[in-house]
């Protein structure tokens, strides 16, 4: 079960994509359940900083049979990217399996929430803790008293230090205090996904032949069908890496002239030394471009280069 | 103080790609050093970049600018000296060696963090000559060094860190020489065996060299012409590909989260690609398309589309149909195969064995700028002599081959603005196989005919078409149908501007 890596512009001042990481959270404690009860199964949650080829590449030469993409909805377009270097790997992906969140979007809530600019101004003027330089913005969702695998904090000496643990790397960064804002969506049940996806893999370990993976796919019209519903959609065709730039900027709310705008007087009053790139990262988003996708499928220069020179050196 | 330093505007800019790879450096930005100075302008601190920056310098016209030394120093001096139009005032072009740091506040030390353990591995990674060090900083205790240190010198660093090591914040530079393959080896081995606590500690490691003076002893020809600000992502102009990877290998271990982040930057800074300034200079902020207000602009259509997808013949029987109208018509093709086009294939040529790869980006600047030599020789003129100016490509292909051929296209848009706003594009759109199979009977292949590319160009073009408001055509539907729909809407448009009905 692999899940494609979450691509950060800005490490320093957004958070990881929080759908995701909690879709990976969920993934962790999946596998946990299911390596106790004995089943064979391996997930990679994409935090080992590989390429989709060299995902492909590695999944090939350990000998995996089977294999099940998983996503959230962010990831649509890397889940393409990895499906086609598993194809040119000699694996078949399947059918991908992408978290279907219609209406509940983690960070628009957040952005929609602080677009007062008079009242964050004044929000953030009147708190003292939020004045230092090393304070990161937090956009985070609904609070939630569990710990989460995927985003997790840690207080030391009066401050928060965020840090993601596990197979997906680690992104240790102080902030100085975490705030939740309400949401106005509605979160999944999370619970129920889990159980299906749960019953999904051990029906394959135990029951399923090699490369029968339309079996999986088929279960989205069987007995689990409702309970699937949540959780899974039917993924249409990804954007090819040229053109899929715009899941981050969403993200990030720089999509929206307004919201960009905003974010850029916080970082100019806030975080001012990171101008440049934050100006950068709009400008690749005005051009739709998507170069940390690009990278992901392989399509640097350095990469690229030799096989497209091969067709003009005589 | 001086007569001369009360006179001086002491400029510092503000952190690069380094640190937006690891913004736990912005915490080694020096805060206080600067304060014997009367005046000042921070950008780590004032967030100003572009026309506000310039316009912040204006006010100091009367006073000597001067630019903090450094890689970044250097890169923005070039930009001002440019902008401003006063190099005299500026001063001196800044050296490309980074001031030292100074630490300020130190981040990332885990209480449970075995330092011992750490300081062994890492100082068995000293040879003697200093060429691959650790460097603990801590707040206010140890100046941070970027030159390398001798094993002497390494080990009364460590011996006083180890005496506190709280609040640490750890740097790795890699200094280019004969041997730093077979040490950036070593220390992937070892970081290997447990990558955790090196995780945790905030283990920074980046190349420390001196640009284009990097020592070349074992090095290979020119990947690059590594410009200043891309100080610490790439060992330099003569440092083989091995280097390279071997860095990416340690950075996965020790910063998996941030491996796409840092080949982006790589894949730019191989390229060529100043971010650095164009971040600074604010090109994005100020560089949107021109919107030509002029009365008696004509109309303009243009027809896009990959090789191969009959854009020729459809803007041949636009053309006639315009005549037969009884209007003034012109064709131009702004985007020409011609004696450049060797030249630039040449040009290409030379990245052959992955050297030289800042060639790349020339060549579009090339093509951009043959562009406006045929604006300002062929067509400008004609934008007042014809109703209707139809384009076989029109700018949108200079775009979507920037995104296509290294994913960012800095340069095409401020290039190419004094082409006038089209009134409609038609993108016809043509599957790649079939786009190849199309012209696959033509003699010479560029680097641009291949599945790759073409697929690139067109999900770009698509892409542009979304956001742009083309008028997407399927160029597998009939010539005639095709044909019809372009007639009918460029019809709907000459009227609408009144070219007909004796409103001309």
């Amino acid at each position: 079960m692999i899940m494609p890596p979450d691509l950060d512009y800005f490490p320093g001042l957004f958070l990881p994509d929080l759908e995701r990481a909690r879709l990976a959270g969920r993934l962790a404690l999946l596998a946990e359940r299911l390596r106790s009860r004995g089943h064979g199964v391996r997930f990679d949650l994409g935090g080992q900083g590989l390429t989709a080829i060299e995902t492909a590449r590695a999944l090939r030469d350990e000998g995996v049979r089977r294999i099940v993409l998983v996503g959230a909805k962010n990831d649509r377009v890397k889940i393409s990217i990895l499906s086609e270097a598993l194809k040119q790997s000699g694996l078949d992906p399947g059918r991908p399996f992408i978290t279907k969140q219609e209406g509940v979007d983690i960070h628009r809530p957040l952005a929609n929430r602080i677009e007062s600019l008079a009242k964050m101004d004044l929000y953030l003027k009147d708190d003292p803790t939020l004045g230092a330089t090393d304070s990161c913005l937090m956009i985070l969702e609904h609070g939630e008293a569990q710990p989460r695998a995927g985003v997790q904090f840690r207080r030391k000496e009066g401050r928060l230090y965020r840090l993601t643990e596990g197979r997906y790397g680690s992104i240790p960064a102080a902030v100085k205090e975490i705030r939740f804002f309400p949401m106005d969506g509605m979160v999944p049940d999370w619970i129920d996904s889990e159980d299906a996806l749960t019953a999904l893999v051990i029906k394959d370990s135990t029951s399923l032949e090699p490369y029968h993976l339309d079996d999986w796919a088929s279960l989205l019209d069987g007995p689990m069908k409702d309970r699937f519903r949540l959780f899974v959609e039917e993924p249409g065709p990804g954007h090819p890496p040229a053109c899929g730039g715009a899941a981050w900027a969403v993200r990030y709310g720089i999509d929206r002239p307004d919201l960009r705008d905003l974010i850029q007087r916080i970082v100019t009053r806030f975080f001012p030394a990171q101008l440049p790139l934050f100006r950068i990262l709009c400008g690749i988003y005005e051009v739709g471009a998507d170069p940390l996708e690009e990278m992901y499928a392989g399509n640097s220069l350095a990469d690229r280069n030799a096989e497209l020179i091969k067709l003009i050196v005589p | 103080m001086t007569d001369s330093e009360r006179n001086k505007l002491i400029v510092r800019p503000a952190q690069g790609p380094l640190a937006w790879l690891f913004p736990e450096l912005m915490a080694l930005v020096p805060q206080n050093d600067l304060d014997p100075v009367p005046d000042r302008l921070d950008l780590n601190r004032q967030g100003v970049c572009g026309a506000p920056l310039l316009e912040a310098l204006a006010k100091h016209s009367s006073r000597n600018v001067e630019i903090e030394d450094g890689p970044r120093g250097h890169a923005l001096w070039t930009w001002l000296s440019q902008a401003l139009d006063r190099e005299e005032l500026i001063g001196e072009r800044p050296g490309l060696a980074p001031k030292a740091l100074s630490t300020e506040a130190m981040t990332g030390a885990e209480g449970d963090f075995p330092l011992e353990a750490f300081l062994k591995h890492m100082a068995g990674l000293c040879d003697g000559k200093g060429t691959v060090l650790i460097e603990g900083l801590r707040k206010g205790a140890v100046k941070a060094r970027t030159a390398p240190l001798s094993r002497k010198q390494a080990g009364e660093v460590q011996k006083r860190l180890k005496a506190a090591p709280g609040d640490l914040l750890w740097l790795l530079p890699l200094a280019p020489s004969s041997g730093l393959g077979d040490r950036l080896q070593a220390c992937i081995e070892t970081v290997a065996k447990d990558p955790v606590p090196f995780r945790h500690a905030g283990l920074f490691p980046f190349f420390d060299t001196a640009l284009n003076e990097a020592a070349k002893d074992g090095g290979e020809a020119a990947e690059s012409r590594l410009l200043p600000s891309w100080w610490g992502i790439l060992p330099g102009d003569h440092w083989p590909r091995p280097i390279r990877v071997r860095y990416l290998e340690l950075l996965r271990l020790l910063h998996p989260d941030r491996i796409f982040l840092f080949m982006t930057l790589e894949n730019y800074a191989l390229a060529g690609v100043d971010c650095f300034v164009e971040g600074v200079m604010d090109r994005f902020g100020t560089t949107a398309p021109r919107r030509d207000k002029k009365k008696s602009r004509p109309l303009i259509l243009g027809i896009c589309g990959t090789d191969g997808s009959g854009k020729s013949s459809h803007v041949a029987a636009l053309e006639a149909h315009i005549i037969g109208m009884g209007l003034r018509v012109c064709v131009h093709k702004i985007y020409r195969h011609g004696v450049f086009h060797d030249t630039v294939t040449d040009l290409t040529r030379r990245c052959a064995g992955g050297r030289n790869l800042h060639l790349w980006r020339l060549q579009r600047i090339i093509k951009a700028f043959d562009s406006m030599k045929y604006f300002y020789s062929s067509l400008e003129r004609e934008l007042d002599e014809h109703d209707v100016v139809i384009f076989d490509r029109y700018v949108f292909t200079h775009y979507a081959a920037g995104a296509g051929r290294y994913h960012h296209d800095p340069f095409a848009r401020e290039l190419l603005s004094p082409f006038p706003d089209a009134d409609r594009i038609y993108l016809l759109d043509v599957p790649t196989d079939e786009a190849i199979r199309r012209i696959g009977t033509r003699k010479e292949r560029t680097v641009d005919e291949n599945e790759y590319m073409l697929s690139r160009y067109r999900h770009a073009l698509l892409d542009l078409a979304d956001r742009c408001g083309f008028k997407v055509l399927d160029a597998l539907a009939p010539f005639e149908e095709n044909k019809r729909n372009i007639l009918d809407d460029a019809e709907r448009l000459i009227e609408a501007r009144g070219l007909i009905g004796g409103e001309k």
